[in-house]
């Protein structure tokens, strides 16, 4: 089963996430802030990572820094899933080799499910 | 801007009120004229009075009696005279001309071009021009230039906030929003267990009131803006509306591990107050205070009389404020470093709002923290004085 670590802040999105993936049968688990997330990223070792950038304590950009500055996590697959939009932000996290960048409201946990499947197949 | 080397005349006031230049053109223009006629009319005196030469009658005399041989030697002379003159008096003349508006006008264009190409943001320093019309029309320009640049400016400026509430505002829904959509959509969906159901239709509900919130906020701080906040002050019972808040915050702080507690020696005291916007003042520092208080800590809600003032304070043990992020801290928008670490989807509205309510109740917010060991939130509401809305 592919592990899909899901680093969201807000419980109730996490959850969605989480049950999304479950439904078509991924391994989803949370890291609700930035510290979370590099920690489960080096011991949970997911096949992908789908990040928010407005994060306590650490933000996604600082995250991914962490995340790509390790050998254990250089390589991890990153899909970034936000609420910012703006082209500076979008073009900053780009940079950290991420494979796609989603805008939250646009989008469903469905339709980032089946980009995920499409993703690690 | 801060190249902008505006030569704004002093007193702009005085250049507007005054009615006519020190030494207008129209008397240059006469003298200038005077003196230029000035040769012709001084030869003319001294070629038609006899004690210098013959002068025209005595010409004319010799011509009658056919003694004209004997001067015609004046004519050249005369002539020589007549274009020496006219010479004289056209340069005159043209300097005068030159002096005070050929040359003054080639430095003001010159220097308005200089500022044009710039499209006024950098503004040179107005060549010096005479106390005439011509100066006072480069004053007037310069003046007129450095108004419309700030006019432009202040626009801007205001386009700029606009636009940034704008996207903040449009930001601040979108988080709730996603939550909505996506809860939504897992009730549409058969899949979805009908245990779980119950929980996403308490979350949606929660969020529908976050965006209840996160509205009323944009437009009170719009109409706060726009000046448009009118308030109602009446006498009330505030205790009352205090203790009902603090109950229904009961739940919250509960939930965050956070203990809360309401305390005051008087059952009733009534003060002059827009109870409405009271309220929400007090829910913004009493939600501030559980959003930045981690579990474990406590927040104090108090009200103590002072005299006829009745003294509200909203206290926590939380994450506090540096000296520095006070000064900031009901600036629109603003967010400190730590509440952003904390909690990134906060308003940065609150505070603005909380601020112009205490200040519209002729009462002032005051802040006491220290970083990392809690904030005070106190004001104070008169219990004689009814505020002029």
């Amino acid at each position: 089963m592919a592990k899909v670590l899901v680093a969201e802040d807000d419980t109730f999105l996490s959850s969605l996430l989480i049950r999304a993936l479950q439904a078509e049968k991924l391994d989803g688990q949370a890291a609700y802030d930035g510290v979370q997330t590099i920690e489960k990223a080096k011991s949970w070792q997911p096949d992908i990572i789908l990040l928010d950038i407005l994060m306590p304590n650490k933000d996604g950009f600082e995250v991914m820094e962490a995340l790509r500055a390790d050998p254990a996590t250089a390589q991890t697959k990153v899909v970034v899933l936000s609420n910012l939009g703006d082209p500076e932000n979008i073009e900053r996290i780009k940079k950290f080799n991420v494979i796609d960048y989603m805008v939250k409201a646009n989008t469903t946990p469905h339709e980032v499910v089946e980009k995920i499947k499409g993703f690690i197949a | 801007m801060k190249d902008v080397s505006f030569v704004v005349e002093a007193d702009d006031s005085e250049l507007l009120a005054r009615k006519t230049s020190r030494f207008p053109l129209r008397a240059k223009a006469i003298i200038a004229l005077f003196f230029t006629l000035l040769p012709l009319a001084l030869l003319s005196v001294f070629v038609a009075y006899p004690w210098t030469s013959p002068g025209l009658s005595g010409m004319v005399t010799q011509i009658q009696t056919g003694g004209l041989q004997l001067y015609s030697y004046y004519l050249p002379a005369y002539l020589v005279l007549i274009i020496a003159a006219a010479f004289v008096g056209f340069g005159i003349g043209y300097v005068a001309l030159e002096h005070s508006v050929i040359e003054p006008l080639h430095r003001l264009v010159a220097w308005l071009k200089q500022a044009r190409s710039t499209a006024f943001a950098r503004v040179p320093v107005l060549p010096r021009l005479h106390r005439d019309e011509i100066g006072e029309l480069g004053r007037l320009i310069s003046s007129s230039t450095a108004y419309f640049s700030e006019t432009k400016q202040q626009n801007s400026t205001l386009i700029d906030e606009k636009s940034l509430f704008m996207t903040v505002a449009a930001h601040q829904l979108r988080t709730p929003l996603t939550g909505l959509l996506w809860g939504i959509e897992s009730l549409l969906s058969p899949e979805t267990p009908a245990d779980s159901r119950h929980q996403i239709m308490t979350d949606v509900d929660g969020l529908l009131k976050r965006m209840r919130l996160i509205v009323n906020h944009i437009l009170a701080s719009a109409n706060v803006e726009d000046g448009k906040y009118g308030y109602v002050f009446e006498k009330i019972d505030i205790i009352p509306v205090i203790d009902k808040l603090v109950t229904e915050f009961k739940p919250v702080s509960d939930y965050r591990g956070v203990a809360m507690a309401f305390e005051h020696d008087v059952a009733a005291f009534p003060v002059y107050a827009d109870g409405e916007r009271i309220a929400l003042a007090l829910f913004d520092l009493i939600s501030n205070a559980i959003d930045y208080t981690p579990r474990g800590g406590t927040i104090t809600v108090s009200a103590v009389p002072q005299g006829e003032r009745l003294e509200i304070a909203v206290a926590d043990t939380g994450i506090g404020i540096s000296e520095t992020e006070i000064l900031s801290l009901f600036t629109k928008f603003y967010r400190s470093d730590r509440a952003r670490h904390m909690r990134p989807d906060g308003t940065g509205l609150g505070l603005f709002l909380v601020k112009n309510i205490i200040t519209s109740h002729h009462s002032e917010i005051k802040v006491a923290s220290k970083e990392g060991s809690g904030s005070r939130f106190s004001f104070s509401l008169d219990s004689t004085k009814k505020p002029s809305a």
